[in-house]
């Protein structure tokens, strides 16, 4: 089902200094149309080099990274076309949210960007956007500084959506947040996936969020892809290689709750 | 029971905290009690702004100056430690008390061998010892926590060490006094998952080995899960559960832990669906008079925003601040069926 994929990466290879280990050695992925990939690993695994190579914000030394079928990078220059359909997502909302703009701006800047929208159908499409992740459309003329964690992971979501994107990739979207507006978050962008059929990168260090998140999930460990494997698959029983299997014994585990027929009382 | 007077390393009584002073000052941590016994480590769990840090820093005596109205007791080893100034609480206990903090960066020097800052904490607390003695007694330590070549690695600079390395001489350092207890407020959270289990098995080890009361700081309630036996969570500045880890962990007797508990990954795979609570956290002074969870509460009645919930005694070794503690098996059961709410519940 060759137009069914989306993004195809292979045997991508990112260098930073020549004397540096690759950070990205030889990595072949694929994001089938409307999929949730996963990206597991630790730290100086790879994963957010992966990302931002694969958003253009990165062009790669060697290898072949494409969208849709167009090159993501022509000569080191990123395809400006891919912005317009690929949207990413980043950890820190207190940093990725500019300071200067009000809530409307930042959310309404894809639409004018690249959809050319006028000032008042940005207005009416901005409130749409900022009710769709749970926000108060009068929180539109609110400075970022004004929200909390949770509100402003809002925003970025709303402001990825504008662009009505193909693609969103979010690199640890929820490590910044409490566990319960983690959860909020978590549940947002699985029914956008829902409601939209847009497909996600999601990047993170836990491997609950991305099975829970994800179709199918990826371990990095030192710029290679360990293993590829289906997200249920994601146990110490069936992973097979070894560093996958060593990542999740070391995951801490809740207590299984009893079944209700075993519950005393 | 760790509840017993005299036999805990550490006990908190009516712990009260303000920021400012006077009529407007707003609580930030409310009449948290609690004990520890020598060589227990009990997890102390919650979200920002529950009052957990806040908890262990007015222990630690470093509470920041914002933190103006103070009341309750403190006492290690059955001393109390609440003097009148922040000077003499720090004095009287730095001897008996070490807190490992969540960026070991914060806590070394840059500019100083690793070995050299553990030897300067052996002389801080060892009058008279040499400094060839106090290096030796640091390389002593930094082989107790397990950091390899021991003797080599005193020479390291903290830039040179990982960051699990780095939370290693932070711990030897903190243990460096041969405190009673070890506060540890989120130590592994800047870590790896794989650095992370073993920065938990060392802490585990020293636990054990120096009979250690450790109150374990999280945000994690599966990292609780693991090696504390007990485990108390806090909501808004109050103490909300306590008990047995496994119990509060699998039968939680508070509806805001049964909610935190849904919006973990790992469980709502368990339970096919995520479940996220509604709302946020209240701010300091934002949460009601009566109960501080009850807008976000799915079991909510008249009484819960009437009066505020005492925290109550449900068994031997279980506390609970919900009106409905009693009925909350039958409440979480009978939410997971599909059908109509049982007849049962309102006689359960």
């Amino acid at each position: 089902m060759g137009s069914d994929v989306m993004v195809v990466a292979e045997d991508v290879v990112k260098r930073y200094g020549r004397k540096d280990p690759l950070a990205v050695d030889r990595v072949s992925l694929r994001v089938r149309r409307g999929e949730s990939l996963g990206i597991v690993g630790e730290t100086g695994s790879g994963k957010s080099t992966m990302a931002k190579i694969l958003s253009g914000l990165l062009p790669h030394d060697e290898g072949r990274a494409e969208f849709d079928g167009r090159a993501i990078y022509r000569r080191g220059r990123v395809d400006r076309e891919i912005w317009k359909r690929v949207q990413m997502i980043f950890q820190d909302p207190y940093e990725s949210l500019n300071p200067a703009m009000d809530v409307g701006t930042i959310v309404g800047e894809p639409l004018v960007f690249w959809r050319g929208f006028s000032p008042s159908q940005t207005r009416t499409r901005v409130a749409e956007l900022l009710e769709g992740v749970g926000l108060a459309p009068s929180l539109a003329q609110a400075p970022p500084e004004e929200l909390s964690g949770g509100q402003r992971q809002r925003v970025s979501i709303a402001r990825a959506m504008a662009a009505e994107p193909e693609l969103i990739i979010c690199d640890e979207p929820v490590a910044a947040l409490d566990v319960s507006v983690q959860a909020q978050i978590l549940a947002l962008m699985n029914e956008l996936r829902e409601r939209q059929g847009v497909a996600y990168v999601f990047i993170s260090h836990d491997i609950g969020v991305v099975q829970l998140m994800c179709d199918r999930i990826a371990v990095m460990n030192a710029g290679k892809v360990v293993e590829e494997l289906d997200a249920a698959d994601l146990s110490v029983d069936r992973a097979t290689d070894p560093y996958t299997r060593r990542l999740l014994a070391s995951v801490p585990t809740l207590p299984h709750i009893d079944h209700p027929e075993q519950r005393p009382g | 029971m760790a509840n017993e007077p005299g036999h805990a390393a550490l006990r908190v009584e009516n712990l009260n905290l303000h920021i400012g002073a006077g009529p407007d000052s707003i609580p930030v941590v409310e009449d948290v009690s609690f004990s520890i016994a020598p060589g227990e480590m009990v997890g102390l769990v919650g979200e920002s702004g529950s009052g957990k840090s806040l908890t262990a820093l007015a222990i630690m005596g470093l509470l920041p100056p914002a933190i103006r109205k103070f009341s309750g007791s403190i006492s290690i080893d059955g001393e109390s430690v609440t003097a009148s100034t922040m000077d003499r609480r720090v004095r009287a206990r730095s001897r008996k008390l070490a807190m490992v903090f969540q960026n070991p960066m914060t806590s070394l020097n840059p500019s100083q061998r690793i070995g050299h800052q553990v030897a300067e904490a052996v002389r801080e607390h060892t009058p008279g010892i040499s400094r060839r003695a106090a290096w030796q007694r640091a390389v002593e330590l930094l082989d107790l926590v397990e950091i390899r070549s021991a003797e080599r690695s005193a020479k390291l600079y903290p830039y040179q060490c990982s960051g699990g390395m780095r939370q290693r001489v932070v711990i030897a350092m903190a243990i460096a006094c041969k405190p009673s207890v070890l506060l540890a407020d989120e130590p592994t959270t800047a870590l790896d998952v794989t650095v992370q289990k073993s920065v938990m098995e060392l802490l585990k080890n020293l636990q054990e080995e120096l009979n250690l009361a450790v109150l374990f700081i999280s945000h994690d309630l599966g990292l609780v899960s693991g090696p504390c036996r007990r485990t108390m969570v806090m909501y808004a500045g109050q103490l909300v559960e306590e008990g047995p880890t496994t119990d509060v962990l699998t039968r939680p007797l508070h509806p805001y832990v049964s909610g935190l508990l849904r919006c973990i990954p790992t469980r709502a795979l368990e339970l096919g669906v995520l479940e996220p609570l509604p709302g946020r956290v209240p701010g300091p002074g934002q949460a009601g008079e009566a109960c501080r969870f009850v807008d976000r509460c799915r079991h909510a009645i008249e009484v819960c925003s009437a009066t505020p919930p005492p925290l109550e005694q449900a068994s031997a070794d279980r506390r609970s601040r919900c009106h409905r503690w009693m009925e909350m098996e039958t409440l979480e059961h009978t939410q997971q069926l599909p059908a109509p709410a049982d007849p049962d519940v309102a006689g359960a």
